[in-house]
């Protein structure tokens, strides 16, 4: 978290002190919150350990009986990724203080996110842990620990819109969608916009290594106690992990006279909308997690899709059917202008 | 990064996009580590050979603006730094050739003189 920027000759002192208060409140609950729940779980697991099973139930069927068993020392996986994520989400966007000193939506979902995802992982697998305390072996005398999985995620969530509800909010309107200024050209000129897009280079490699952290964290733990088959699928996870941020992480988007490409350096995924077909283009402004639920290729309602990779300006392109295509860009105007141009000169508007 | 192209311009036509992309760097549009678009999108994006298009490549490549290798495309190197150092002290020299009542055009006669 960015400690607070020094004040400069005609700032508001009451929009200073919104801001001062806005990241105290986000280092609480993105940073002093984890770290607590953190601390409490860990001294709890670590006094449980010696009282647990040799191999300890991790998965339960509809009729609540055990199908599978894992070796303890796994059981500080979930919580250490958990942590991880929501600390990872919250800071990033504890950073984003608005020129009213508040948090966006986005900010504020993503900073109450890390004490709820921390809560949750603990109280999971302390709910696992606390349920097989003092049982021995064979492993079917373990009751499924279903209360816990219910209740867990309800704390979770309370958490999660209390803490959302106490940072304070922007009051900033939201911009309106701009409609892009066609570019003079003749006939026989050619107009192209390209550039290649990705998450800002500390997110991805954020991203990756979490999944990598996990995986270490697994080996460490897993070597030596048997636990073979927990290794193979938690690399087989983080393997899949890293290749999904890899996969949706870098993009090259091209606006020329046939239209709209968004395209994987690789060659798929692929999106591209023929200049025929689309109908309207603008630019707007989009909250990755509020509007479409985090970042990546993303599905949100009313038929829109796109490629979401910050919160910010985007390219919104329209087909003729109605359903929409963003695609987050930095200097959206220029590719919006572009794609206008021949627009417009194909509908004769 | 924004391309534009006239056939009908009396500067060839990988000029022309060489100087896009000098352009973009001068404006500060291009980072250290960007890449160009693949050569064979942005011909088929401008209508134009791909040879084109890496003969300008090849130009940058030359004065050391970009690097190419095969299989990784075009990436732009440190020098655009430079460019953007250059941008400032254009600004002020078209400042000053305003205050002299020395117009762009001139400016650039004079630049092109001042090169040869």
């Amino acid at each position: 978290m960015s400690a607070a920027r020094t004040p400069v000759p005609g700032d508001d002192p009451a929009v200073l002190e919104r801001e001062r208060r806005s990241r105290f409140r986000a280092f609480v609950l993105g940073v002093a919150a984890p770290a607590l729940i953190s601390l409490l779980g860990a001294v709890v697991l670590t006094l449980w350990m010696p009282r647990l099973p040799e191999r300890v139930v991790r998965q339960w069927d509809f009729s609540g009986q055990p199908t599978s068993t894992m070796d303890p020392a796994m059981l500080w996986m979930l919580p250490a990724l958990f942590t991880a994520i929501g600390l990872g989400i919250g800071l990033w966007h504890a950073r984003a203080v608005t020129a009213d000193g508040g948090y966006g939506s986005d900010a504020r979902t993503a900073v109450a996110m890390a004490p709820a995802f921390t809560l949750l992982g603990w109280l999971v697998i302390l709910g696992i842990a606390g349920s097989q305390l003092d049982r021995p072996a064979p492993a079917a005398s373990v009751e499924n620990p279903l209360l816990t999985m219910l209740v867990t995620p309800a704390l979770a969530l309370a958490v999660f819109f209390a803490g959302r509800a106490w940072l304070p909010k922007s009051t900033l309107p939201k911009a309106e969608p701009l409609t892009p200024v066609p570019l003079p050209r003749s006939d026989r000129q050619q107009l192209a916009w390209s550039a290649r897009i990705g998450f800002p280079r500390l997110g991805m490699i954020g991203l990756a290594l979490v999944p990598a952290a996990v995986f270490g964290t697994a080996l460490v733990l897993g070597v030596g106690r048997g636990a073979g088959t927990e290794l193979v699928v938690v690399a087989a996870a983080a393997l899949i992990a890293v290749t999904g941020v890899f996969l949706v992480g870098v993009w090259r988007v091209t606006c020329d006279r046939s239209g709209l490409t968004v395209r994987h350096p690789l060659g798929w995924p692929s999106v591209r909308i023929p200049i025929a077909d689309i109908d309207r283009v603008r630019v707007v402004r989009v909250q990755g997690i509020s509007e479409y639920g985090g970042f990546g290729y993303r599905r949100a309602s009313g038929g829109r899709t796109g490629v979401i990779l910050r919160s910010g300006p985007a390219l919104e392109v329209t087909r003729r059917n109605g359903t929409s295509f963003l695609v987050t860009l930095a200097d959206a105007e220029t590719a919006a202008s572009v794609l206008e141009s021949y627009r417009r000169e194909l509908s004769g508007g | 990064m924004f391309f534009r192209i006239d056939p009908d311009s009396a500067e060839p036509i990988f000029e022309q996009i060489a100087g896009c992309v000098r352009i973009a760097a001068l404006a500060g549009d291009l980072a250290a580590g960007e890449k160009l678009p693949p050569a064979r999108q942005l011909a088929e994006s401008l209508n134009v050979n791909v040879h084109t298009v890496l003969r300008a490549y090849q130009d940058l490549r030359d004065e050391g603006l970009i690097e190419l290798r095969r299989g990784r495309g075009a990436t732009v190197t440190e020098r655009v730094t430079g460019y953007r150092t250059l941008e400032k002290q254009l600004e002020a020299m078209v400042a000053e050739a305003g205050a002299q009542g020395i117009s762009p055009r001139t400016l650039a006669a004079l630049l092109r003189d001042t090169r040869s």
